[in-house]
């Protein structure tokens, strides 16, 4: 089993809106820049602990995750981080133009010496709204942004593209990538369709925020569609991330995350008529009362080895929680990297 | 997608002998000459071919018949036949098998070919040593059109045409199979006027990318 760290990048100070969008007058210009290097010591604090990857997202427009632009902050790890792999997950390919996409994440991996992992994503029903980008035609100009960058990082003559959504005349990425034949790349096993686009693909498969029957659920048929285009995936292949708080004991774990529940439908912040606009339906109600992994380190590499009994072989961890002060994340980081770790290596 | 219109009523067919091979030709649209070269697959082709003979005054060779003839020797044939209906100067479209015999016809009539554009190319095959040596010799622009989803190797026969012939350029048509035209006619349709209307020049935008005035 793998780990990674989600750089999150929360804003360091008190936002009084839950708003989305938060209005930019809320933002103090030097926590900009606190926010900016708190989370590059907590990148660096997870390396020194033994983590496998440091992951950053994309979310614009608000402070609970400021990462508009996650190849300019992996472009620094680059510089910054000697060992671990640097997870983008994952540019938005419809705010995107895939071209610069494939060429920002060769560049990046030429940087990292080949530590680059990607996972291409639509975004949530707010990044939706950021650029606007038609939320019906998300999942389509996702699948053949995924093609069209695979393809530009393969081909080794220069060629036009004629999709359904991009047009080119002229693609030809310098630098190739140094990984052969390209990065690792995931792509959202959220939904049964796009497993199986992964599947065809013969790319990875990447969930979050599900609860364990689901995930069960999702590598089976992951599988069975990678078996019938004669493929098998391995664990290696399944990326899975959740919240999580480790303490020294079961206790002190449920003591820290307190009896907060969460809406996974309302960590957008938007009005609930926008998702539904954007969702095309009224999503269902998914409250949960606690982090996926949440307990002792021993309680804990059981809930992990239940995970690797799923199928998943890298999980990326964030360690935010309502109420969990970042001190205490920080404990919670070093639980894991100093106590867990060491014993889910062999799983 | 709807029935396509038959070609009708400008369609005309004739078969003309050139050194014992018969060609049979079936005229239709309006326009630039076009030579249309395929092997058998014609029928499905109509929504594509009526797109092309909207501009266009196709000239279509169904080669299926030629049998074992080599593409050098049919690509004389249709040269010289040609010739004979007064067409001194056309482009020409090869389609799947036709794009050997298409190749063949660039590397012996250069004064004939004005552009060259082949879709899903098979694969090369041992006959096709002579082809190989001759596409340096291609002066004609020349367009490549894949299908992402191609599994007939039509891609490994594009690179070798990107890189041997001088003003080459390669096409992938997302979403298709090596029935490109068959799978999307409209997005094989729209590149192929812009370059017998611009040849390599196709690659510049002009289309406006105001939003509102």
């Amino acid at each position: 089993m793998k780990a990674s760290f989600f750089a999150s990048v929360p804003y360091t100070d008190e936002v009084a809106s839950r708003d989305w969008p938060a209005p930019p007058m809320l933002c103090d210009r030097g926590a900009g820049i606190r926010t900016m290097s708190r989370a590059m010591e907590q990148a660096l604090f997870a390396e020194e602990l033994g983590f496998d990857w440091v992951s950053v997202s994309e979310h614009h427009y608000s402070p609970r995750i400021v990462m508009p632009s996650p190849m300019i902050f992996a472009a620094a790890l680059t510089q910054k981080l000697k060992r671990a792999r640097i997870a983008l997950l994952g540019p938005l390919l419809p705010l995107t133009n895939p071209i610069r996409v494939a060429e920002e994440l060769a560049m990046l991996d030429a940087m990292s010496e080949g530590r680059i992992v990607v996972l291409f994503l639509r975004g949530t029903p707010n990044e939706i709204l950021t650029y606007r980008n038609n939320p019906d035609e998300s999942r389509e100009v996702t699948q053949e942004g995924v093609e069209l960058i695979l393809r530009a990082w393969t081909e080794p003559q220069p060629f036009g593209w004629e999709g359904r959504y991009f047009k080119y005349r002229t693609v030809s990425v310098w630098p190739r990538t140094v990984q052969e034949p390209h990065p690792k790349v995931f792509t959202s096993g959220n939904s049964p369709d796009s497993v199986r686009f992964a599947a065809r693909h013969r790319i990875g498969l990447a969930m979050s925020f599900l609860p364990l029957s689901a995930i069960k659920q999702r590598v089976q048929l992951y599988r069975e569609e990678a078996a019938k285009e004669g493929w098998e995936p391995t664990a290696d292949d399944v990326l899975y991330r959740f919240f999580a708080h480790v303490a020294e004991s079961d206790e002190e774990a449920a003591r820290n995350i307190g009896q907060v529940k969460v809406d996974l439908r309302k960590v957008f912040n938007i009005n609930q008529n926008v998702v539904e606009a954007v969702t095309g339906n009224r999503p269902e109600m998914r409250e949960i009362d606690g982090p996926f992994l949440c307990g002792g380190p021993a309680t804990v590499v059981d809930q992990i080895a239940e995970l690797r009994e799923c199928g998943v072989g890298n999980m990326d961890l964030s360690f935010t929680w309502p109420g969990v002060s970042h001190p205490q994340q920080l404990r919670s980081m070093e639980c894991v990297g100093k106590s867990v770790l060491p014993q889910i290596r062999g799983l | 997608m709807a029935q396509a219109k038959q070609i009708d009523p400008l369609v005309s067919k004739r078969t003309i002998e050139v050194d014992g091979v018969g060609l049979e030709i079936r005229e239709a649209g309006k326009g630039r000459p076009l030579v249309v070269l395929s092997a058998g697959e014609q029928a499905q082709l109509d929504p594509f071919l009526n797109g092309l003979g909207a501009r266009n005054r196709l000239f279509m060779i169904d080669l299926a018949g030629a049998g074992a003839t080599a593409e050098r020797d049919l690509a004389r044939c249709v040269s010289q036949g040609l010739a004979r209906l007064g067409l001194d100067r056309f482009s020409v479209i090869g389609v799947s098998r036709g794009a050997p015999i298409a190749l063949a016809l660039a590397i012996a009539a250069p004064q004939q070919v004005d552009k060259l554009i082949l879709l899903a190319p098979p694969p090369w095959s041992g006959r096709d040593e002579d082809l190989r040596a001759g596409l340096p010799e291609i002066e004609a622009p020349t367009l490549v059109l894949v299908g992402t989803r191609d599994r007939s190797g039509a891609a490994a026969t594009a690179r070798v045409l990107k890189e041997k012939i001088s003003a080459c350029q390669l096409l992938l048509i997302y979403d298709t199979s090596e029935t490109i035209a068959v799978d999307r006619p409209t997005a094989c349709l729209s590149p192929i006027d812009e370059f017998l209307d611009r040849g390599v020049e196709f690659v510049v935008c002009h289309e406006s990318q105001i939003i509102q005035h």
